[in-house]
């Protein structure tokens, strides 16, 4: 079974994102913010695809993506931004930084789970 | 309706209430819960929730509070059960992102804080100046938004790309 790690400050869209993950068949881990799923990145080698918000406490989502993306070690892993922000230079920073995807909240269930099983096939 | 489609033309004059009236609709409406302009008793008398959320940006800062009762507020909520905190602060950072994406199409760039949540009643703000609040009215209660902001004077916000050209909710993009 594969492994996501979801990074959200909110433990509402968490359980939210994890409920249609773990629907639809995957493991589900969870980090409160870029701090910690940085740390959870670092750690956990059988994690095979982020989500993670933008907005958070500490490290935030795209501080993180640029953070773990130095690691070669984690170049392959595929990670999505799921948040409210819609700037496009967010969202150029995002891909520029190595992020697969950027989906705006509220998310549709489907949308997310198939964009999950396009990058961990 | 969305945004998109009542939007002002490139060019045309709008106004941040506006704005929020209309991301007022859609965020609720995305959650399930239908809203309407028309209230029927001025705002939560019982026990609500309050979010208080600040921005900031150049010519535009101020602060947006959404109340609501519990009732309204569970309603809204994916995750029964979850803290009624969590939830309403979620409520607001996604009524702020949206706000935030439609001043973009105006050449506005605000940054958002995160939110302080409240409990009690007769929530309001004591506000600078008279701030009309943005009432909607649902089934389990009304949702009560207030914008507070301050701009120059004779700052006026005009479309200056079309909402149909900036990532709106739902949206996604794989790179």
């Amino acid at each position: 079974m594969k492994r996501v790690l979801v990074v959200d400050d909110s433990a509402t869209v968490r359980q939210q994102v994890g409920n249609a993950l773990r629907e639809a068949g995957y493991d589900v881990t969870e980090a409160v913010d870029g701090f910690d799923g940085a740390e959870k990145i670092n750690t956990d080698r059988s994690i095979a695809m982020v989500i993670c918000d933008v907005n958070m406490p500490r490290v935030n989502g795209l501080e993180m993506l640029e953070q773990v993306k130095k690691d070669p070690k984690n170049a392959s892993l595929p990670v999505v931004m799921l948040t409210t922000e819609g700037q496009p230079a967010l969202i150029d920073r995002a891909k520029k930084s190595g992020a697969k995807g950027w989906i705006i909240k509220p998310f549709k269930a489907e949308l997310l789970v198939a964009a999950v099983k396009k990058l961990v096939a | 309706m969305s945004l998109a489609a009542v939007a002002e033309p490139i060019g045309q004059p709008t106004s941040l209430d506006e704005i929020v009236r209309s991301c007022s609709n859609e965020l609720f409406a995305a959650y399930g819960v239908v809203a309407t302009d028309t209230v029927t008793e001025r705002g939560p008398t019982e026990f609500a929730f309050a979010a208080i959320i600040g921005f900031t940006g150049t010519p535009l800062r101020g602060t947006l509070l959404v109340t609501m009762t519990k009732a309204t507020l569970e309603s809204s909520n994916p995750i029964p059960g979850s803290p009624p905190r969590e939830w309403i602060a979620e409520l607001s950072n996604q009524l702020l992102g949206r706000v935030k994406t439609q001043l973009l199409s105006c050449g506005v760039e605000i940054y958002v804080s995160t939110p302080l949540v409240l409990r009690g009643q007769h929530l309001a703000p004591e506000a600078l100046r008279v701030v009309s609040p943005i009432e909607l009215n649902t089934a389990t209660g009304p949702v009560i938004v207030w914008m507070e902001s301050e701009s120059p004077e004779g700052f006026q916000l005009v479309r200056q790309t079309s909402a149909n050209d900036i990532p709106s909710e739902g949206d996604s993009f794989m790179f």
